[in-house]
């Protein structure tokens, strides 16, 4: 450019100190990688009941189960066959969809499960060297007497 | 003697596949025999673009141009190929700024390191897109001869017709837009552009939006952490477009008044020649192959405090001889990046090797 940048850099530099704009702007750190607003406190029973509703409903089927008699019926079957076409591909997608969450929950209940157990032994070690423990310094105590 | 070129995806819209395309075009004219392979196309391109990369046969007197910008098993069969190899590197963005928000992301990037690592000392040549790009390669233990030559970029394809509705409704409300194009990825920063357009907004011109043209697929997290941002801080008129068609980006850039792009992580960025060709003054932050790239084609700042951010898009947006000079500085530095320019250096690099 024709101007001399250094000129124009202290220019802007100078109106920036002058004007000393409040730094009122909370960092973009509050707000978390993870959404947690969106998210409720950790409940063991709810975590449970999600886990089984995935389960239990993560294929959707493209069968509406129409079993009318009659004219209905037949009408009711010939509309679900004309969007089929359009219906099936969705139906596919969603339940592409839903294996993935479904996958994803259940290797988090895995997790939780895996880190239960984990927490369970710790738990048990540390009872373990607590007894121990006692045990070394009531031996260390009656041989301190002794001597 | 042929000169095949290597990419793993040709993608469709993307910068690397378009070069790809430009290039055997290139050497096709220059009547060298070429051929483009691929592991795989974009359906939305014609099916003969590129060949599976399986069928690749080269002899010891051939050229095999690898677009190197990620991690894929390709990097390590190209090691391993008989004939002289040539690196166009892409560059690769380092994982650390995909932490928290894809861990396949950032696996891939570590896995395209090791293998940018692994063809070090089997690289015959390097066709570097930036003097950064050049730089992290030789960083890496390349020691070959090299060359830089910015991507080729087809800009004959912008002068296709705008979107006039975008046109219309965003320029005839006396609104200020400020823009910026690429991926919602975190390596580009979109944060600090907003953080720098809420000072701006709130300080200078209230009459302003922000505009992130880029497809958020693959960032949800990033993006929805960007949307939670945006609403904490109570800001309004940003937009996302997410992705739109190509009629429609050329009317934001039409639309745009600056473009401003805080990005920290980049191996050319193509939107700012994009800008430039659309006469968009551009303010950008002085880091990796940005500089390079712009030349003297806009203003490069080496701070990012959002409120200075905002004093220089101030001063830029309110002194219409600087916003001139910037248009014409941008217009002369496109030249530089013009196809014909671009295809010549390409040849010159290929001639000299050749000899």
């Amino acid at each position: 450019m024709e101007r001399d940048m250094n000129i124009l850099k202290e220019q802007v530099e100078e109106s920036f100190r002058k004007r000393n704009l409040p730094e009122e702007l909370a960092p973009f750190d509050t707000v978390s990688i993870h959404s947690a607003r969106t998210v409720e406190p950790y409940d063991e029973e709810v975590f449970g009941d999600y886990i089984q509703d995935v389960n239990g409903y993560c294929t959707v089927s493209d069968d509406l189960g129409v079993r009318h008699p009659g004219l209905k019926g037949v009408m009711k079957r010939l509309m679900i066959k004309l969007v089929r076409f359009y219906v099936l591909p969705i139906v596919e997608k969603q339940n592409l969809y839903n294996a993935t969450v479904k996958g994803a929950m259940n290797q988090f209940d895995a997790y939780v499960a895996y880190n239960e157990a984990r927490m369970e032994y710790y738990e048990k070690q540390i009872e373990r060297l607590e007894n121990e423990l006692s045990v070394l310094q009531g031996k260390n105590k009656t041989e301190r007497q002794s001597l | 003697m042929k000169i095949v070129q290597v990419v793993p995806t040709v993608a469709f819209g993307d910068a690397i596949g378009n070069e790809t395309i430009a290039i055997k075009k290139m050497l096709s004219d220059a009547g060298y025999q070429t051929e483009l392979y691929a592991d795989g196309v974009d359906k939305r391109l014609p099916s003969d673009t590129a060949k599976p990369v399986q069928k690749l046969k080269v002899s010891k007197d051939d050229i095999v141009i690898y677009h190197l910008a990620t991690g894929t098993p390709l990097n390590y069969e190209m090691g391993r190929l008989d004939c002289r190899l040539f690196i166009r590197y892409h560059n690769i963005t380092p994982s650390r700024f995909f932490k928290g928000y894809s861990t396949k992301l950032a696996a891939l990037d570590e896995e395209g390191y090791a293998g940018a690592r692994f063809l070090a000392d089997k690289a015959d040549h390097i066709l570097a897109v930036s003097e950064y790009n050049l730089s992290d390669l030789r960083g890496m233990g390349y020691q070959c001869g090299a060359d830089v030559v910015p991507i080729l970029l087809a800009l004959d394809d912008y002068k296709k017709k705008p979107n006039e509705e975008i046109i219309k409704k965003y320029t005839s409300d006396g609104y200020t837009n400020i823009l910026f194009t690429g991926r919602i990825v975190p390596n580009k920063k979109h944060e600090d552009i907003i953080r720098a357009f809420y000072y701006y907004k709130t300080y200078f011109n209230e009459k302003s939006r922000l505009i992130f043209v880029g497809n958020e697929s693959g960032m949800e997290k990033y993006y929805n952490r960007l949307k939670d941002y945006i609403s904490l801080t109570g800001l309004k008129d940003v937009i996302f477009t997410g992705h739109i068609k190509f009629d429609e980006i050329l009317a934001w850039y039409r639309a745009a008044d600056l473009f401003l792009c805080l990005s920290e992580h980049e191996g050319f960025c193509v939107p700012l020649v994009e800008a430039m060709y659309f006469e968009v003054p551009i303010l950008a932050y002085d880091c990796c192959a940005v500089p390079d790239t712009l030349g003297e084609g806009g203003i490069v700042i080496d701070n990012k405090e959002p409120r200075y951010v905002a004093e220089w898009m101030n001063r830029i947006l309110t002194d219409e001889a600087l916003m001139q000079e910037m248009k014409e500085a941008g217009k002369k530095r496109l030249s530089d990046l013009s196809r014909e320019k671009v295809e010549r250096m390409f040849l010159d690099c290929l001639k000299r090797q050749l000899a």
